[in-house]
Protein backbone atom coordinates (compact mmCIF):
# COMPACT_ATOMS: atom_id res chain seq x y z
CA UNK A 1 0.00 0.00 0.00
CA UNK A 2 1.11 3.17 -0.77
CA UNK A 3 1.98 6.01 2.14
CA UNK A 4 1.63 9.46 1.33
CA UNK A 5 3.73 12.06 2.64
CA UNK A 6 2.08 14.87 4.72
CA UNK A 7 4.26 18.05 3.85
CA UNK A 8 1.46 20.72 3.25
CA UNK A 9 -1.81 22.40 3.84
CA UNK A 10 -4.39 21.29 0.98
CA UNK A 11 -5.42 18.71 -0.47
CA UNK A 12 -3.99 15.29 -1.17
CA UNK A 13 -4.92 12.54 -3.67
CA UNK A 14 -6.86 9.36 -1.39
CA UNK A 15 -4.42 7.02 -0.37
CA UNK A 16 -5.09 4.15 2.71
CA UNK A 17 -1.73 5.44 4.73
CA UNK A 18 -0.67 8.89 5.45
CA UNK A 19 2.12 9.86 7.59
CA UNK A 20 4.97 12.46 8.53
CA UNK A 21 6.85 12.79 11.72
CA UNK A 22 3.90 13.94 14.11
CA UNK A 23 1.15 12.20 13.10
CA UNK A 24 -0.20 9.42 10.83
CA UNK A 25 -3.89 8.46 8.85
CA UNK A 26 -5.08 5.44 8.48
CA UNK A 27 -8.20 5.11 6.24
CA UNK A 28 -9.25 0.93 5.96
CA UNK A 29 -12.34 0.31 3.40
CA UNK A 30 -14.57 -2.12 5.29
CA UNK A 31 -17.17 -2.84 2.84
CA UNK A 32 -19.47 0.25 1.81
CA UNK A 33 -17.61 2.04 4.31
CA UNK A 34 -14.41 3.41 5.97
CA UNK A 35 -12.63 3.19 9.84
CA UNK A 36 -10.07 6.12 10.06
CA UNK A 37 -7.59 6.12 12.40
CA UNK A 38 -5.67 9.34 13.61
CA UNK A 39 -2.42 8.53 15.65
CA UNK A 40 -0.46 11.70 17.08
CA UNK A 41 2.94 11.09 18.08
CA UNK A 42 2.91 11.23 22.27
CA UNK A 43 -0.04 12.47 22.46
CA UNK A 44 -3.39 10.47 21.42
CA UNK A 45 -4.97 8.51 18.71
CA UNK A 46 -9.01 8.28 17.18
CA UNK A 47 -10.78 5.56 15.65
CA UNK A 48 -13.90 6.30 14.00
CA UNK A 49 -16.03 4.78 11.11
CA UNK A 50 -16.82 6.95 8.46
CA UNK A 51 -19.85 5.97 6.31
CA UNK A 52 -18.69 6.80 2.60
CA UNK A 53 -18.47 4.35 0.39
CA UNK A 54 -15.60 5.96 -1.88
CA UNK A 55 -13.04 8.50 -0.89
CA UNK A 56 -11.45 10.58 -3.67
CA UNK A 57 -9.20 13.34 -1.80
CA UNK A 58 -8.63 14.12 1.80
CA UNK A 59 -8.00 18.05 2.66
CA UNK A 60 -5.62 18.96 5.52
CA UNK A 61 -6.36 22.84 6.49
CA UNK A 62 -5.32 24.68 9.49
CA UNK A 63 -8.37 25.61 12.16
CA UNK A 64 -9.08 27.30 14.75
CA UNK A 65 -7.23 26.77 18.16
CA UNK A 66 -9.37 24.06 20.20
CA UNK A 67 -8.44 23.03 23.69
CA UNK A 68 -9.67 19.22 22.69
CA UNK A 69 -11.67 17.69 25.64
CA UNK A 70 -12.92 21.35 26.98
CA UNK A 71 -15.35 23.19 25.03
CA UNK A 72 -13.78 27.17 25.01
CA UNK A 73 -13.60 29.75 22.30
CA UNK A 74 -10.92 31.98 23.88
CA UNK A 75 -7.30 32.47 23.26
CA UNK A 76 -4.49 33.71 25.61
CA UNK A 77 -1.75 34.87 24.25
CA UNK A 78 1.08 35.46 27.20
CA UNK A 79 3.56 37.51 25.59
CA UNK A 80 6.95 36.75 26.65
CA UNK A 81 8.43 40.66 27.33
CA UNK A 82 5.71 42.91 28.03
CA UNK A 83 4.73 45.82 25.23
CA UNK A 84 4.99 49.25 26.52
CA UNK A 85 2.84 51.40 24.55
CA UNK A 86 3.13 55.17 25.03
CA UNK A 87 0.23 57.15 24.70
CA UNK A 88 -1.64 57.70 21.41
CA UNK A 89 0.39 55.10 19.57
CA UNK A 90 0.55 52.08 17.55
CA UNK A 91 2.36 48.89 16.86
CA UNK A 92 2.01 46.62 14.36
CA UNK A 93 3.79 43.20 14.58
CA UNK A 94 3.60 39.18 14.74
CA UNK A 95 3.18 36.55 17.23
CA UNK A 96 2.54 32.76 16.49
CA UNK A 97 -0.61 31.33 17.63
CA UNK A 98 -1.25 27.66 18.07
CA UNK A 99 -3.66 25.83 15.45
CA UNK A 100 -5.55 23.12 15.17
CA UNK A 101 -5.67 20.66 12.26
CA UNK A 102 -9.09 19.59 10.07
CA UNK A 103 -9.32 16.96 8.46
CA UNK A 104 -12.17 16.91 5.09
CA UNK A 105 -12.86 13.95 2.68
CA UNK A 106 -14.52 14.35 -0.63
CA UNK A 107 -16.37 11.66 -1.97
CA UNK A 108 -17.47 10.80 -5.53
CA UNK A 109 -19.48 13.78 -6.06
CA UNK A 110 -17.12 16.14 -4.76
CA UNK A 111 -18.70 16.78 -1.79
CA UNK A 112 -16.59 17.93 1.23
CA UNK A 113 -17.43 15.99 4.27
CA UNK A 114 -15.30 17.42 7.96
CA UNK A 115 -14.21 14.24 9.78
CA UNK A 116 -11.84 15.00 12.98
CA UNK A 117 -10.50 18.18 14.35
CA UNK A 118 -6.74 17.55 16.22
CA UNK A 119 -4.17 18.96 17.44
CA UNK A 120 -0.56 18.22 17.56
CA UNK A 121 0.52 20.34 20.49
CA UNK A 122 -0.65 19.46 23.55
CA UNK A 123 -3.02 22.17 24.63
CA UNK A 124 -2.62 24.06 27.76
CA UNK A 125 -5.33 26.29 29.64
CA UNK A 126 -5.28 29.46 32.23
CA UNK A 127 -7.54 31.05 33.17
CA UNK A 128 -8.41 34.96 32.82
CA UNK A 129 -10.14 36.77 35.64
CA UNK A 130 -11.26 34.95 38.45
CA UNK A 131 -12.68 31.85 39.21
CA UNK A 132 -16.51 32.89 38.89
CA UNK A 133 -16.50 35.31 36.76
CA UNK A 134 -13.50 34.97 34.21
CA UNK A 135 -13.00 32.18 31.66
CA UNK A 136 -11.46 29.43 30.84
CA UNK A 137 -8.85 29.73 27.50
CA UNK A 138 -6.11 28.00 25.90
CA UNK A 139 -2.83 29.23 26.59
CA UNK A 140 -0.13 30.00 24.66
CA UNK A 141 3.23 31.96 25.20
CA UNK A 142 4.63 33.97 22.55
CA UNK A 143 7.10 36.64 21.67
CA UNK A 144 5.83 40.05 19.83
CA UNK A 145 8.18 40.63 16.73
CA UNK A 146 8.36 42.89 13.90
CA UNK A 147 9.12 40.67 11.64
CA UNK A 148 7.07 37.38 10.29
CA UNK A 149 8.03 34.65 13.09
CA UNK A 150 8.91 31.25 12.41
CA UNK A 151 6.28 28.75 11.74
CA UNK A 152 6.13 25.11 12.18
CA UNK A 153 4.10 23.60 9.48
CA UNK A 154 0.59 21.74 11.50
CA UNK A 155 1.39 23.38 14.81
CA UNK A 156 1.91 27.15 14.35
CA UNK A 157 0.85 29.45 12.50
CA UNK A 158 0.81 33.71 12.21
CA UNK A 159 -1.30 36.29 14.12
CA UNK A 160 -0.52 39.77 12.02
CA UNK A 161 -1.23 42.03 15.41
CA UNK A 162 -2.04 45.90 15.63
CA UNK A 163 -2.16 47.50 19.06
CA UNK A 164 -3.64 50.75 19.40
CA UNK A 165 -3.23 53.64 22.20
CA UNK A 166 -5.60 56.09 21.97
CA UNK A 167 -5.81 56.86 26.07
CA UNK A 168 -3.42 59.71 26.83
CA UNK A 169 -1.37 57.25 29.38
CA UNK A 170 1.37 54.81 29.41
CA UNK A 171 0.28 50.95 28.90
CA UNK A 172 1.83 47.84 29.42
CA UNK A 173 0.34 44.82 27.80
CA UNK A 174 1.47 41.34 28.92
CA UNK A 175 -0.78 39.58 27.71
CA UNK A 176 -3.83 39.56 25.10
CA UNK A 177 -6.97 37.36 25.21
CA UNK A 178 -9.14 37.18 21.70
CA UNK A 179 -12.85 35.31 21.25
CA UNK A 180 -11.49 32.72 18.23
CA UNK A 181 -15.19 32.35 17.56
CA UNK A 182 -14.65 34.76 14.53
CA UNK A 183 -10.85 33.82 14.05
CA UNK A 184 -10.30 34.06 9.82
CA UNK A 185 -7.31 31.26 8.58
CA UNK A 186 -5.77 31.50 5.53
CA UNK A 187 -3.19 29.48 4.32
CA UNK A 188 -1.17 28.50 1.31
CA UNK A 189 0.86 25.05 1.48
CA UNK A 190 3.14 25.48 3.96
CA UNK A 191 1.85 28.95 5.78
CA UNK A 192 -0.83 30.02 7.29
CA UNK A 193 -1.78 33.22 8.83
CA UNK A 194 -4.64 35.77 10.68
CA UNK A 195 -5.48 39.08 12.28
CA UNK A 196 -6.43 40.70 14.64
CA UNK A 197 -6.27 43.91 16.31
CA UNK A 198 -6.87 45.51 19.51
CA UNK A 199 -7.65 48.67 21.10
CA UNK A 200 -6.82 50.01 24.61
CA UNK A 201 -9.35 51.63 26.27
CA UNK A 202 -7.54 51.96 29.93
CA UNK A 203 -4.97 50.60 31.71
CA UNK A 204 -7.02 47.76 32.67
CA UNK A 205 -9.07 47.24 29.79
CA UNK A 206 -9.02 46.96 26.16
CA UNK A 207 -11.22 45.55 22.83
CA UNK A 208 -10.02 42.69 20.92
CA UNK A 209 -11.16 41.34 17.49
CA UNK A 210 -10.03 38.97 14.78
CA UNK A 211 -10.17 40.94 11.20
CA UNK A 212 -9.48 39.62 7.82
CA UNK A 213 -5.57 39.53 6.92
CA UNK A 214 -4.43 41.77 4.49
CA UNK A 215 -2.68 40.52 1.43
CA UNK A 216 -4.49 37.28 0.61
CA UNK A 217 -3.12 36.49 -2.94
CA UNK A 218 -2.34 33.14 -3.48
CA UNK A 219 -4.34 32.08 0.03
CA UNK A 220 -7.09 30.01 0.31
CA UNK A 221 -9.64 30.25 3.09
CA UNK A 222 -9.86 27.95 5.98
CA UNK A 223 -13.36 26.23 6.33
CA UNK A 224 -14.96 27.80 9.72
CA UNK A 225 -15.47 25.46 12.04
CA UNK A 226 -17.15 27.16 14.20
CA UNK A 227 -20.76 28.33 13.33
CA UNK A 228 -21.14 31.97 11.69
CA UNK A 229 -23.30 34.05 14.61
CA UNK A 230 -25.23 36.50 14.02
CA UNK A 231 -26.21 39.14 16.26
CA UNK A 232 -23.63 38.76 18.20
CA UNK A 233 -20.06 41.29 18.59
CA UNK A 234 -16.66 39.57 17.36
CA UNK A 235 -15.00 42.18 20.07
CA UNK A 236 -14.40 40.70 23.39
CA UNK A 237 -13.67 43.10 25.98
CA UNK A 238 -11.10 42.53 28.19
CA UNK A 239 -11.34 43.68 31.96
CA UNK A 240 -9.80 41.35 33.72
CA UNK A 241 -6.08 43.37 32.93
CA UNK A 242 -3.81 43.55 30.23
CA UNK B 1 -86.13 39.91 37.68
CA UNK B 2 -86.91 36.15 37.05
CA UNK B 3 -83.92 34.08 35.38
CA UNK B 4 -85.26 33.80 32.24
CA UNK B 5 -86.30 37.22 32.17
CA UNK B 6 -82.44 38.42 32.14
CA UNK B 7 -81.72 36.02 29.06
CA UNK B 8 -83.11 38.44 26.26
CA UNK B 9 -81.27 37.65 22.80
CA UNK B 10 -79.15 40.94 23.85
CA UNK B 11 -77.63 39.27 26.82
CA UNK B 12 -77.18 36.01 24.88
CA UNK B 13 -75.41 37.55 22.60
CA UNK B 14 -73.15 39.01 25.46
CA UNK B 15 -72.38 35.79 27.06
CA UNK B 16 -71.50 34.27 24.03
CA UNK B 17 -68.87 37.05 23.39
CA UNK B 18 -67.90 36.64 26.89
CA UNK B 19 -67.25 32.72 26.07
CA UNK B 20 -65.18 33.04 23.17
CA UNK B 21 -63.09 36.22 24.66
CA UNK B 22 -62.90 33.29 27.00
CA UNK B 23 -61.75 30.77 24.64
CA UNK B 24 -59.50 32.75 22.46
CA UNK B 25 -57.28 34.25 25.56
CA UNK B 26 -57.59 30.44 27.12
CA UNK B 27 -55.51 29.90 23.45
CA UNK B 28 -53.52 32.38 23.47
CA UNK B 29 -52.54 31.44 26.86
CA UNK B 30 -51.95 27.88 26.07
CA UNK B 31 -49.52 28.69 22.86
CA UNK B 32 -47.51 31.06 24.96
CA UNK B 33 -47.34 28.65 27.91
CA UNK B 34 -46.08 25.77 24.97
CA UNK B 35 -43.08 28.14 24.34
CA UNK B 36 -42.47 28.69 27.82
CA UNK B 37 -42.14 25.18 28.71
CA UNK B 38 -39.49 24.81 25.71
CA UNK B 39 -37.37 27.57 26.56
CA UNK B 40 -37.45 26.62 30.26
CA UNK B 41 -37.23 22.58 30.15
CA UNK B 42 -33.74 22.59 30.23
CA UNK B 43 -33.83 25.29 33.80
CA UNK B 44 -36.25 23.78 35.53
CA UNK B 45 -37.76 20.43 35.89
CA UNK B 46 -41.24 18.94 33.94
CA UNK B 47 -42.87 18.42 37.69
CA UNK B 48 -42.04 22.26 38.47
CA UNK B 49 -43.06 23.79 34.78
CA UNK B 50 -46.23 21.56 34.94
CA UNK B 51 -47.41 22.94 38.67
CA UNK B 52 -46.51 26.39 36.85
CA UNK B 53 -48.76 25.65 33.71
CA UNK B 54 -51.69 24.95 36.52
CA UNK B 55 -51.24 28.11 38.58
CA UNK B 56 -51.33 30.36 35.54
CA UNK B 57 -54.39 28.63 34.05
CA UNK B 58 -56.42 28.19 37.04
CA UNK B 59 -55.24 32.16 38.07
CA UNK B 60 -56.46 33.23 34.52
CA UNK B 61 -59.61 31.35 35.25
CA UNK B 62 -60.02 33.01 38.25
CA UNK B 63 -59.48 36.06 37.54
CA UNK B 64 -61.76 35.85 34.54
CA UNK B 65 -64.44 34.94 36.38
CA UNK B 66 -64.19 37.30 38.84
CA UNK B 67 -64.15 40.22 36.04
CA UNK B 68 -67.17 38.65 34.51
CA UNK B 69 -69.52 38.56 37.44
CA UNK B 70 -68.63 42.00 38.38
CA UNK B 71 -69.11 42.85 34.82
CA UNK B 72 -73.29 41.76 35.12
CA UNK B 73 -73.03 43.63 38.68
CA UNK B 74 -72.74 40.84 41.45
CA UNK B 75 -71.16 42.02 44.63
CA UNK B 76 -67.61 40.73 44.74
CA UNK B 77 -67.23 42.55 48.74
CA UNK B 78 -68.73 38.86 50.03
CA UNK B 79 -66.11 37.19 48.27
CA UNK B 80 -63.21 39.69 49.60
CA UNK B 81 -63.93 39.18 52.94
CA UNK B 82 -65.24 35.47 52.19
CA UNK B 83 -61.70 34.69 50.77
CA UNK B 84 -59.77 36.83 53.51
CA UNK B 85 -61.34 34.45 56.06
CA UNK B 86 -60.12 31.18 54.21
CA UNK B 87 -56.81 32.58 53.36
CA UNK B 88 -56.08 32.81 57.35
CA UNK B 89 -57.70 29.42 57.89
CA UNK B 90 -55.37 28.08 55.30
CA UNK B 91 -52.45 30.37 56.17
CA UNK B 92 -52.51 28.83 59.81
CA UNK B 93 -53.01 25.15 58.89
CA UNK B 94 -50.62 25.24 56.24
CA UNK B 95 -47.91 26.84 57.84
CA UNK B 96 -44.86 24.90 56.79
CA UNK B 97 -46.09 23.67 53.37
CA UNK B 98 -46.85 27.46 52.49
CA UNK B 99 -43.27 28.38 54.73
CA UNK B 100 -41.73 25.56 51.60
CA UNK B 101 -43.67 26.65 49.22
CA UNK B 102 -42.26 30.39 49.24
CA UNK B 103 -39.05 29.38 49.98
CA UNK B 104 -39.20 27.20 46.69
CA UNK B 105 -40.21 30.33 44.65
CA UNK B 106 -37.14 32.09 46.02
CA UNK B 107 -34.98 29.03 44.59
CA UNK B 108 -36.36 29.07 42.09
CA UNK B 109 -36.08 32.98 41.52
CA UNK B 110 -32.50 32.74 42.96
CA UNK B 111 -31.02 29.99 41.44
CA UNK B 112 -28.73 28.85 43.98
CA UNK B 113 -28.77 25.96 42.56
CA UNK B 114 -29.58 24.60 38.89
CA UNK B 115 -30.56 21.05 37.70
CA UNK B 116 -27.51 18.53 37.06
CA UNK B 117 -24.86 20.74 39.25
CA UNK B 118 -22.86 19.09 42.08
CA UNK B 119 -24.04 20.50 45.77
CA UNK B 120 -23.45 20.77 49.12
CA UNK B 121 -26.80 21.56 51.00
CA UNK B 122 -26.11 21.67 55.32
CA UNK B 123 -24.75 18.08 56.06
CA UNK B 124 -25.94 16.81 52.27
CA UNK B 125 -24.25 16.48 48.92
CA UNK B 126 -24.93 15.25 45.55
CA UNK B 127 -26.74 16.16 42.24
CA UNK B 128 -29.33 18.55 41.99
CA UNK B 129 -32.34 16.61 40.27
CA UNK B 130 -35.25 18.70 40.97
CA UNK B 131 -36.22 21.24 42.16
CA UNK B 132 -40.21 21.61 43.22
CA UNK B 133 -42.29 23.98 44.72
CA UNK B 134 -42.00 22.18 48.32
CA UNK B 135 -38.65 20.00 48.62
CA UNK B 136 -35.74 20.20 46.15
CA UNK B 137 -34.51 16.38 45.68
CA UNK B 138 -30.93 15.33 45.29
CA UNK B 139 -29.20 12.08 44.21
CA UNK B 140 -26.21 11.71 46.32
CA UNK B 141 -23.27 10.73 44.89
CA UNK B 142 -23.54 7.45 46.28
CA UNK B 143 -26.80 7.10 44.42
CA UNK B 144 -29.20 7.94 47.09
CA UNK B 145 -32.43 9.59 46.25
CA UNK B 146 -32.63 12.46 49.73
CA UNK B 147 -35.70 15.19 49.86
CA UNK B 148 -34.87 18.09 51.59
CA UNK B 149 -37.77 20.49 52.39
CA UNK B 150 -37.39 24.31 50.52
CA UNK B 151 -37.32 25.82 53.84
CA UNK B 152 -34.34 24.27 55.09
CA UNK B 153 -32.41 24.41 51.70
CA UNK B 154 -32.98 28.11 51.66
CA UNK B 155 -31.84 28.44 55.62
CA UNK B 156 -29.06 26.05 54.94
CA UNK B 157 -25.44 26.91 53.35
CA UNK B 158 -25.37 26.02 50.00
CA UNK B 159 -22.08 25.43 48.38
CA UNK B 160 -22.16 24.91 44.60
CA UNK B 161 -19.23 22.72 43.48
CA UNK B 162 -19.35 23.36 39.83
CA UNK B 163 -20.52 27.35 39.72
CA UNK B 164 -17.23 28.49 39.24
CA UNK B 165 -15.10 27.84 36.14
CA UNK B 166 -12.25 26.67 38.45
CA UNK B 167 -11.25 25.10 41.26
CA UNK B 168 -7.72 24.90 43.26
CA UNK B 169 -6.47 21.62 44.30
CA UNK B 170 -4.41 21.16 46.66
CA UNK B 171 -2.10 18.23 48.38
CA UNK B 172 0.06 18.12 51.06
CA UNK B 173 3.38 16.03 50.88
CA UNK B 174 6.12 14.86 52.61
CA UNK B 175 9.49 14.30 51.66
CA UNK B 176 12.56 12.90 54.13
CA UNK B 177 15.02 15.52 55.77
CA UNK B 178 17.97 13.86 53.28
CA UNK B 179 16.10 14.88 50.02
CA UNK B 180 16.39 18.05 48.18
CA UNK B 181 13.38 20.48 48.40
CA UNK B 182 14.34 22.60 45.10
CA UNK B 183 14.44 19.28 43.09
CA UNK B 184 10.83 17.70 44.42
CA UNK B 185 9.74 21.26 43.52
CA UNK B 186 11.14 21.18 39.72
CA UNK B 187 10.41 17.79 39.70
CA UNK B 188 6.43 18.40 40.94
CA UNK B 189 6.40 21.40 38.75
CA UNK B 190 7.50 19.84 35.43
CA UNK B 191 4.92 16.68 36.17
CA UNK B 192 2.11 19.44 35.98
CA UNK B 193 3.22 21.97 33.43
CA UNK B 194 2.63 18.27 30.75
CA UNK B 195 -0.81 18.16 31.84
CA UNK B 196 -3.25 19.70 29.92
CA UNK B 197 -5.71 20.06 32.53
CA UNK B 198 -3.83 21.86 35.02
CA UNK B 199 -4.30 25.60 34.23
CA UNK B 200 -1.00 27.40 33.49
CA UNK B 201 -2.49 31.07 34.64
CA UNK B 202 -2.77 31.05 37.95
CA UNK B 203 0.21 29.41 38.33
CA UNK B 204 1.34 26.35 40.37
CA UNK B 205 2.53 26.33 43.21
CA UNK B 206 5.10 24.13 45.43
CA UNK B 207 6.25 25.27 48.76
CA UNK B 208 7.67 24.05 52.27
CA UNK B 209 4.52 24.19 54.39
CA UNK B 210 5.85 23.04 57.55
CA UNK B 211 9.03 20.94 59.00
CA UNK B 212 7.42 18.13 60.39
CA UNK B 213 8.36 15.28 62.47
CA UNK B 214 9.23 13.01 59.97
CA UNK B 215 9.75 14.75 57.20
CA UNK B 216 9.74 18.08 55.51
CA UNK B 217 5.79 18.90 54.60
CA UNK B 218 5.37 20.23 50.96
CA UNK B 219 2.12 21.63 49.76
CA UNK B 220 1.32 21.65 46.11
CA UNK B 221 -1.14 23.70 44.51
CA UNK B 222 -2.91 24.51 41.11
CA UNK B 223 -5.84 25.19 39.51
CA UNK B 224 -7.72 23.12 37.13
CA UNK B 225 -11.39 23.86 34.62
CA UNK B 226 -14.18 22.91 37.09
CA UNK B 227 -15.36 20.24 35.08
CA UNK B 228 -12.13 18.36 34.99
CA UNK B 229 -11.30 18.97 38.55
CA UNK B 230 -12.12 15.36 40.22
CA UNK B 231 -10.39 13.28 37.28
CA UNK B 232 -7.09 15.72 37.96
CA UNK B 233 -7.12 15.53 41.61
CA UNK B 234 -7.31 11.77 41.50
CA UNK B 235 -5.33 11.19 38.62
CA UNK B 236 -2.19 13.35 39.43
CA UNK B 237 -1.27 12.50 43.13
CA UNK B 238 -0.02 8.99 42.64
CA UNK B 239 1.72 10.28 39.38
CA UNK B 240 3.80 12.62 41.52
CA UNK B 241 4.66 9.90 43.80
CA UNK B 242 5.94 7.89 41.10
CA UNK B 243 7.47 10.92 39.92
CA UNK B 244 9.54 11.95 42.86
CA UNK B 245 10.15 7.87 43.26
CA UNK B 246 11.84 7.81 40.07
CA UNK B 247 13.82 10.85 40.95
CA UNK B 248 15.28 9.51 44.42
CA UNK B 249 13.21 11.17 46.50
CA UNK B 250 11.07 9.24 48.80
CA UNK B 251 7.71 9.70 50.95
CA UNK B 252 9.55 8.98 54.57
CA UNK B 253 7.58 6.81 57.24
CA UNK B 254 7.33 7.94 60.87
CA UNK B 255 10.16 8.09 62.81
CA UNK B 256 10.76 7.89 66.43
CA UNK B 257 14.07 8.29 67.90
CA UNK B 258 14.52 6.37 71.43
CA UNK B 259 17.92 7.24 73.32
CA UNK B 260 18.37 4.74 76.09
CA UNK B 261 20.60 6.62 78.98
CA UNK B 262 22.29 4.16 81.30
Amino acid sequence: METLELNKYGYYLFSPFYKNESFELIFQKLNSFYQYQRDVANLDSSKQIISIPEITKIYVQPSEPFAQGLDTTFLLLKLREPLHLLPESSLNGYVSFPLSLSLFVSDKEDKIHHIDTFSILKPKLALYGNPHNGIICRYWETSFSSEIPDEKLFSTGILELNINNPTSSKVEVSQLVLNFSYMEIYFKPTTCKTSARVKIISDKFAETEFITPSGLDGYNKSIDLIPTKILTSSKYLMEFGL
Amino acid sequence: MKFWQFITPAKLIEIAVIVVIFLVLLFVINIILRRLRIILRDKYSKNTLSILNKLIIYGFILIYLLSVLSYFGVNLSGFVVAGGFLSIIIGLATQKVLGNMIAGIFLIIERPVKLGQSVTIGDVSGFVEEVRFLSTIIRSFEGQFIRIPNEQVFNSVIINLVENVARRIDYLLEIRYSDDFYKTKEVILNLLADEQFVLSLPQPEVFVEEFASSGVRVRVRFWSPTEKWYDTKTKLLPMIKKSLEENGIQIPFPQLEVKIKN
